[in-house]
């Protein structure tokens, strides 16, 4: 063993001071593809913008959860079993509109949190057999969640929470730490909603919590998805007390324009053909690079409506292939890069 | 010579002094970090080209709340995984269950190993020992983090860094010829 870390310290010390100076053309090749005015700290970071962003960013996050659970709910019980479902859902609608006219903070949480119970309880149906203890979470979700619902009318929500407190407390999991646990569970945090363009892959995660299930029926952290259309993708996640939240994540799916690059071009004056350039709506940053077989930078420019005439310092250059770099900022604000070659006729 | 706060607010206002007197300081340690990722110096190059443009590019994230080495060197190192990314699935078959302990009690006279010699019994590593010797051993960096970085799980991480030093140990033994 002690071999194996004499390895590592011999290698360690070995390069700590390693250096190897790189060959010139490196220097004129960082020069030419630095933005000339590199971003600065972007305005968001700052703490009172940071702070006003929060507070929109959990505005439309209630006003989302207000609102999507209950859709979600009324279509999905048609055909999810229990007519007992239907009453919650009703249940969960009173306890917005109290909600509503009553919107302190800690009233809208709990809501949340109420209506997350009963769409995960739909959510989980299709996958029943996938975990056991998945189930048995649920199977205690529920029970809190008849508790809850017990109260036929609630005259104010805080006696819902009061309520929800005591029946936690005869969970035997949740026993001694009825408030942390709650707290740990509202802890738990989700990927907000992603725009991406058809064909892309984006990742999906909660942060915080021990078990999960998503809509997709996996049951990881965090999820792969590639959707075609704009979808919804729901998650379970539980804390290590068995309590649960829920979280709803759109994934916003933009049928991107794509930036169009003919492959060859004439420049001999003859009308056709004569400039090399790209085509594209909707694009920001544009920025291109065509560089020759010799490794020469012949043409570069950062308006898309500029095209190549096949010239370089006024010389005309000779036919043949070159390559080109195109960087561009679509319209979801990511930057893309489109790399080919070019072939030069005459 | 600048001072190094001269230098990154000048790279901040994207002043081509500063840049230049940036990359003259730091190319060299760079190019020295990149070429124990790659098997060829051109592909190093590459990283170091690649990574001095982020640099550059995003020198206004800079916080300050670390040596700027380090976060150059981050970054470089980062660049230098992104080149492998697409193809990492191959270079974990996670087979952690055979981890053998080394047994081989031979003294090496490290002594006379010269970093020409070590570099290259690192660039002849397995992509996979490659990445994970130079993430754990010589920059530093903890099994959770190259886990993360690399997407793949700690016993993962820890059982290959054992096994590239199985490898390395007897490549040093044998002064096997490396290239």
């Amino acid at each position: 063993m002690k071999q194996e870390n004499n390895i590592g310290d011999l290698f360690r010390e070995a390069f700590k001071d390693f250096e190897r100076k790189p060959s010139d053309k490196i220097w004129n090749n960082i020069e030419n593809n630095v933005k000339p005015n590199p971003i600065a700290k972007p305005d968001y970071f700052k703490p009172v913008n940071l702070f006003i962003g929060s507070g929109i960013i959990a505005v439309l996050l209630i006003t989302y959860f207000l609102s999507k659970p209950v859709a979600d709910n009324k279509s999905k019980t048609t055909t999810a079993v229990a007519v007992n479902a239907v009453e919650k859902t009703d249940q969960n609608i009173k306890n917005i509109d109290e909600n509503k006219t009553n919107p302190s903070d800690n009233n809208v949480n709990q809501t949340i949190k109420t209506n997350s119970n009963t769409n995960s309880n739909n959510l989980s149906q299709p996958n029943k057999t996938k975990r056991i203890n998945i189930n048995d979470l649920i199977a205690q979700a529920d029970t809190r969640q008849n508790n809850t619902n017990e109260t036929v009318n609630p005259i104010s929500v805080s006696s819902i929470s009061q309520k929800q407190h005591k029946n936690v407390d005869k969970q035997p999991l949740a026993n001694n730490t009825v408030i942390s646990a709650i707290k740990n569970a509202g802890e738990i945090k989700f990927s907000p909603d992603q725009n991406i363009c058809k064909g892309e892959k984006v990742q999906l995660s909660v942060i915080g919590g021990v078990n999960f299930l998503w809509s997709t029926g996996e049951i990881s952290q965090s999820i792969n998805v590639s959707p075609a259309a704009t979808t919804d993708y729901s998650v379970a996640a539980y804390d290590e007390a068995g309590n649960k939240k829920v979280g709803l994540i759109t994934v916003n799916v933009t049928d991107c324009n794509k930036i169009f690059v003919p492959n060859a071009f004439t420049p001999n004056g003859d009308g056709e053909s004569d400039v090399f350039k790209a085509y594209g709506t909707n694009i920001t940053k544009f920025e291109i690079i065509i560089i020759s077989r010799t490794g020469q930078i012949v043409f570069t420019s950062q308006n898309i409506n500029e095209g190549w005439d096949g010239t370089y310092k006024g010389k005309a250059l000779q036919e043949g292939v070159y390559v080109y770099n195109i960087k561009y900022t679509n319209e979801l604000n990511k930057e893309q890069t489109v790399t080919g070659h070019i072939t030069l006729i005459r | 010579m600048m001072s190094e706060a001269e230098i990154i607010s000048g790279c901040i206002k994207g002043d081509k002094k500063a840049q230049k007197a940036l990359y003259d300081k730091y190319s060299a340690k760079m190019l020295g970090v990149c070429l124990r990722y790659f098997k060829s110096s051109d592909e190093a190059e590459d990283a170091l080209q690649e990574g001095f443009i982020r640099v550059f590019n995003n020198i206004g994230k800079f916080r300050g709340d670390g040596s700027f080495d380090g976060w150059i060197r981050r970054i470089i190192v980062n660049t230098a995984l992104n080149f492998y990314k697409s193809n990492l699935k191959h270079y974990y078959a996670a087979d952690y269950d055979d981890i053998q302990e080394t047994t081989a009690d031979v003294k090496l006279s490290y002594d006379t190993l010269s970093v020409e010699y070590l570099l290259k019994v690192i660039q002849a590593l397995p992509e996979g020992y490659k990445l994970i010797f130079n993430l754990y051993e010589i920059e530093g960096y903890s099994h959770k983090e190259i886990g993360q970085l690399l997407g793949i799980s700690i016993n993962t991480s820890k059982s290959q860094l054992m096994k590239s030093k199985t490898y390395i140990q007897k490549k040093l033994i044998n002064k096997e010829s490396v290239i």
